[in-house]
């Protein structure tokens, strides 16, 4: 490694998983790439939590339902596995990071290397030095953006098939790679697009604004859906 | 044993096609496609515009901008384009790939195997699995093909503008593309089936060793995202296209497509889901 490149930090890393793409401007001759190491991520953990919420409801679920008496309890239950399921991935994610840059003897510190920004990531970022913010954003954003996209595709699976729920998040996830708005939660979830990094980026407070939204929309609209689901009628349907 | 084959094979195909899966996917299919039909059409207009306003004299650049650069497979800059070769692999595996899981948790299997032969059962399986995955990509693109046809002009694209015909020498059918354009749209249009069949069956193929239907179902779609992933190993070594969500796209997105990597990886999906689906299927037990 040349003797001025400067060591990579576990920030760093992290950012580099987490980046997502810079602002895409529509052009004949720039084509769109999509990011697919970020998508990767957030649909793999879409994924995992798509299948055991409808399963224990057509199953072992009903017993428990009948016998606790409570859909509205069954409902918490299930957002909060969601929620502690996306909480542990992230730990895992963090730890194997730390793993790594213990082995790669690279520094665990939370400080941002502009030139790791701006080369390789390419962000063309103005600016020389990164708020501690910007440092929030990254352990945070994506992991909010993973927990508001999971309770609403929990909320979704009442309504549809989990299935096609799966492929509304996907399709959530490629609009907000493809389209630059503050409307559409994952351009949160990219930390390349804060504000922070790019002059016109998306606002912290902007951000928890909308996973808030998402986490509580999801969790009322399915509190309310919930309370009069036909069971049963899912139950024949598996 | 021909007979039944053949009345097996139509009753295969009238389940993979007339069922409520199919239908909506290929609505949503087509909504992709119109989407970029749509953003097509009026970017072209916006030219045209343009074209009247600022170039009174000299070059019109007519060939700038055709048929061939606005269609859903020529075009990789709409929000259209994004979600229909992106989510390819997941659209051809809806309609009917998850089937013979279901058939075999329910024991229609047994009822056909006596009736006919386990042979005649998964070939029909595979072909009905391949079709629908198939026609639910393809019809999408004829469709996105036709209506784009109607707003703008199948010029013959040329090699003074390359920066407008992401197809190079030396990638997949190019002689073709600037001699013979619709024929190379037509074999695009295959090349996309097949491979949108083959994908189909990979879930079909998945389903001898996986007894969770998501699974089932979402397996292919993250392996053809990996496969697409595994591009970023390759910069600066390999200069073709290894992913198919890139090479199914008749111009090329950031590599050309090799017609020897596109053979070599249908060749390669065909023999496993096709060996392991008649090996394995006509093998194993079903009663």
């Amino acid at each position: 490694m040349d003797e001025s490149t400067p060591a990579g930090t576990f920030i760093d890393y992290l950012f580099s998983m987490f980046a997502g793409i810079k602002e895409y401007v529509p052009s004949m001759t720039d084509e769109f790439l999509i990011p697919v190491k970020w998508l990767l991520l957030h649909l793999f953990i879409l994924y995992s939590t798509l299948y055991y919420p409808s399963r224990d409801l057509s199953s072992l679920g009903i017993n428990i339902l009948i016998r606790t008496k409570g859909r509205i309890i069954w409902w918490i239950s299930k957002c909060l596995w969601n929620i502690c399921y996306v909480l542990v991935v992230y730990l895992l994610i963090f730890i194997s990071v730390i793993i790594f840059c213990l082995i790669m003897k690279e520094p665990i510190s939370l400080n941002i290397n502009p030139m790791f920004v701006n080369d390789l990531l390419e962000a063309e970022s103005p600016y020389d030095t990164f708020s501690n913010q910007l440092v929030y954003i990254i352990l945070l954003f994506p992991m909010f953006l993973s927990i508001s996209l999971n309770l609403l595709q929990m909320t979704l699976s009442l309504l549809i098939k989990p299935l096609y729920s799966f492929g509304v998040m996907a399709v959530i996830l490629l609009s907000s790679a493809y389209l630059f708005t503050p409307y559409l939660a994952g351009n949160y979830g990219m930390p390349i697009r804060s504000n922070h990094v790019v002059e016109n980026g998306f606002t912290f407070s902007g951000g928890i604004l909308l996973f808030l939204i998402l986490i509580v929309g999801s969790f009322m609209i399915g509190c309310f859906y919930f309370r009069r689901y036909d069971i049963l009628d899912m139950e024949e349907n598996k | 044993m021909h007979k039944t084959f053949v009345h097996l094979i139509k009753i295969e195909l009238k389940k993979a096609i007339k069922n409520k899966f199919f239908v909506t996917t290929l609505m949503v299919g087509s909504i992709f496609a119109l989407f970029s039909a749509w953003y097509m059409i009026d970017s072209y207009a916006a030219f045209e515009h343009q074209n009247k306003v600022y170039t009174n004299n000299g070059n019109p650049m007519i060939q700038q901008f055709s048929l061939f650069n606005h269609w859903i497979g020529g075009e990789a800059f709409s929000l259209g384009y994004t979600l229909f070769f992106t989510l390819i692999p997941l659209m051809a595996v809806l309609p009917y790939s998850w089937s013979y899981f279901i058939e075999n948790k329910i024991g229609y299997v047994k009822s056909i195997v006596t009736r006919s032969s386990k042979f005649q059962y998964y070939l029909s399986k595979y072909i009905a699995t391949f079709v629908s995955g198939g026609l639910v990509v393809l019809i999408p693109l004829i469709a996105n093909i036709l209506i784009v046809a109607c707003f703008v002009p199948a010029i013959t694209p040329t090699k003074l503008y390359p920066l407008y015909y992401a197809v190079d020498h030396g990638s997949l059918w190019s002689g073709l593309f600037y001699t013979h354009p619709i024929i190379y749209v037509l074999l695009y249009l295959i090349l996309d089936f097949v491979f949108a069949g083959l994908f189909a069956t990979m879930s079909l193929a998945v389903s001898f060793f996986i007894k969770n239907r998501i699974a089932i179902i979402l397996i292919p779609f993250f392996f053809i995202l990996i496969l697409h992933y595994s591009r970023t190993f390759l910069a600066y070594i390999y200069y073709n296209e290894i992913s198919p969500l890139h090479y199914l796209h008749s111009t090329a997105i950031e590599n050309y497509a090799n017609g020897g990597m596109v053979l070599t990886q249908g060749l390669l999906f065909f023999i496993l889901t096709f060996g392991i689906t008649m090996k394995l299927g006509v093998k194993r037990e079903v009663f």
